[in-house]
């Protein structure tokens, strides 16, 4: 009984860790420019979730000041500027 | 003292920012490197035609990856390399080494946001970039996982590549990009040119070539857009290659015996000739409210499959047609978990000479990928392969659970 209350414990500890994934964070680059980088590297983010994170940083809209990519690995990165 | 250390740390923030592939960024005088990389295993379960399951446990479509890059500004230019190594998991036997090892990137670049950059050095081909930089299969494993005590110290699975697009491999290259305009980018360049080969991934027989392009080298290029409105983000991309092949020797029709020597022969059409292959694609990505939706397409002649140039000629030399493409959806769900579908498929038609009528390699894959942190990701993917030579059909169905970590 005592393995099965373990097992349970860590399934569901385990389960509760997967339902809480993490994003790459947005930086400040430049707080006076308004001038924000991030990543979206790796195969759960995309261009599409670099994009999402500057609409929610931005409240009116950001302008992409440079985009990178690398093959090895999807790493993508991002700098965008926030608009006043 | 407190301004001292807060000027510390803004200046590390600000280097950890400036970082393309937000690695392990190091100030080292004039230059700001970069420690960055992969590291992935997976465990596949393949089911071959013909075969009991197999158990393996390998990387995935890329080996892992230790790169190292610097970046500068000399005389109001912009400097930057990358070199990397990169080691593979798979192994079959005993005393093998540990995997086998690729050499993918070795690259230097100059330039100015004013007028673009020139790129010299190995990188990944310019045509065909952007299909595979848009499969999701990437970070995972897609087809081509190992079969039951595979031979070798195999580096990679395949992916997408071979069904839904060619590789754009890792080429020795010199490129010229355009500087970002409004979104619109543009390279150019000259690359190594490849000798076709008969290779195992595609139907038997066919000519091969080895003096590459003879005086000319590759010509590759690519351009697209990105654009972003208020709901919809996404991206356009066309791109093309043309080399010449030359040295293009035909497969003997026959041999006989020399009454002289005793040795055999060969006998009928043994040639040495040229060709030239083209292949041109177009492609599309869009984006809204966590769902992505990308679309290829590619056609060419003499390129083959899978591999550029790879099967590209009939046994008599002719150019063989090759066409095919990939649709993908995925969808972010609230967790951060991106759930992913795609069906792609490359197509070989026969040219005069050859003994197969035609070949299609099709695969759909399921994925579902999790950012368990910032820089680690869990892959479960299901995929189905379906090779089609001379209409008999030979399915593979693979299952992956496994993660990468990148950094």
């Amino acid at each position: 009984m005592k393995l099965i209350m373990t097992a349970l414990v860590l399934v569901l500890s385990g389960c509760a860790q997967l339902m809480n994934g993490q994003a790459q964070p947005v930086l400040v680059k430049d707080a006076n420019q308004h001038i924000m980088f991030t990543t979206c590297n790796g195969a759960a983010e995309g261009w599409d979730t670099c994009a999402t994170k500057a609409t929610k940083t931005c409240n009116n809209g950001y302008l992409v000041l440079e985009k990178t990519e690398n093959a090895q690995g999807g790493f993508r990165s991002m700098t965008f500027q926030c608009k006043k | 003292m407190n301004n001292q250390i807060k000027l510390a740390v803004a200046a590390a923030l600000l280097a950890a920012a400036s970082s393309a592939n937000a690695g392990i960024s190091i100030p080292a005088g004039d230059w700001t490197l970069d420690i960055g990389g992969v590291v992935n295993a997976f465990y596949v379960s393949t089911k071959a035609p013909g075969a009991s399951s197999a158990a393996n446990i390998g990387t995935g479509l890329l080996p892992n990856v230790l790169a190292v890059s610097g970046s500068t500004r000399q005389n109001d230019l912009d400097v930057a390399f990358v070199i990397a190594i990169d080691p593979g998991g798979y192994t079959s036997h005993a005393l093998s080494g540990g995997g086998g090892q690729e050499n993918r990137q070795s690259f230097f670049s100059f330039g100015d946001k004013s007028w673009g950059t020139i790129k010299l050095g190995k990188d990944l081909g310019i045509f065909a970039s952007d299909a595979i930089l848009n499969d999701m299969t990437l970070l995972g494993v897609g087809t081509g996982a190992y079969g039951a005590g595979a031979a070798g110290n195999a580096t990679t699975t395949l992916g997408g590549i071979g069904a839904g697009y060619l590789y754009a491999d890792w080429k020795e290259q010199i490129a010229y990009t355009t500087p970002n305009m409004n979104g619109f980018q543009a390279t150019v360049g000259v690359t190594q040119p490849y000798n076709t080969i008969v290779a195992s991934a595609g139907p038997t027989g066919g000519a091969t070539s080895g003096l590459g392009g003879g005086s000319t080298p590759a010509f590759e290029g690519k351009a697209s857009y990105d654009f972003a409105a208020d709901a919809v983000k996404g991206r356009v991309w066309v791109s093309g290659l043309s080399q010449r092949l030359d040295g293009v020797t035909t497969v003997p029709t026959g041999y006989s015996f020399s009454t002289s020597t005793g040795l055999a022969v060969a006998t009928g059409s043994v040639a040495k000739g040229s060709q030239t292959a083209n292949v041109e694609d177009i492609g599309a990505s869009l984006s809204a409210s966590g769902f992505t939706l990308t679309g290829y397409y590619y056609n060419g002649s003499g390129v083959g499959t899978t591999g550029v140039m790879d099967n590209g000629l009939s046994s008599t030399g002719q150019k063989r047609d090759s066409d095919g493409g990939y649709v993908q959806a995925t969808y972010v769900l609230p967790t951060a978990t991106k759930l992913g579908f795609a069906y792609g498929v490359s197509k070989l038609e026969a040219a005069s000479g050859d003994s197969f009528t035609n070949y299609k390699n099709e695969r759909m894959t399921f994925g579902a990928y999790h950012p368990l942190t910032k820089h680690v990701n869990l892959v479960a993917e299901y995929n189905n392969e379906r090779v089609t030579t001379n209409n008999v059909q030979a399915t593979t169905n693979t299952v992956a659970l496994g993660g990468i970590l990148f950094f």
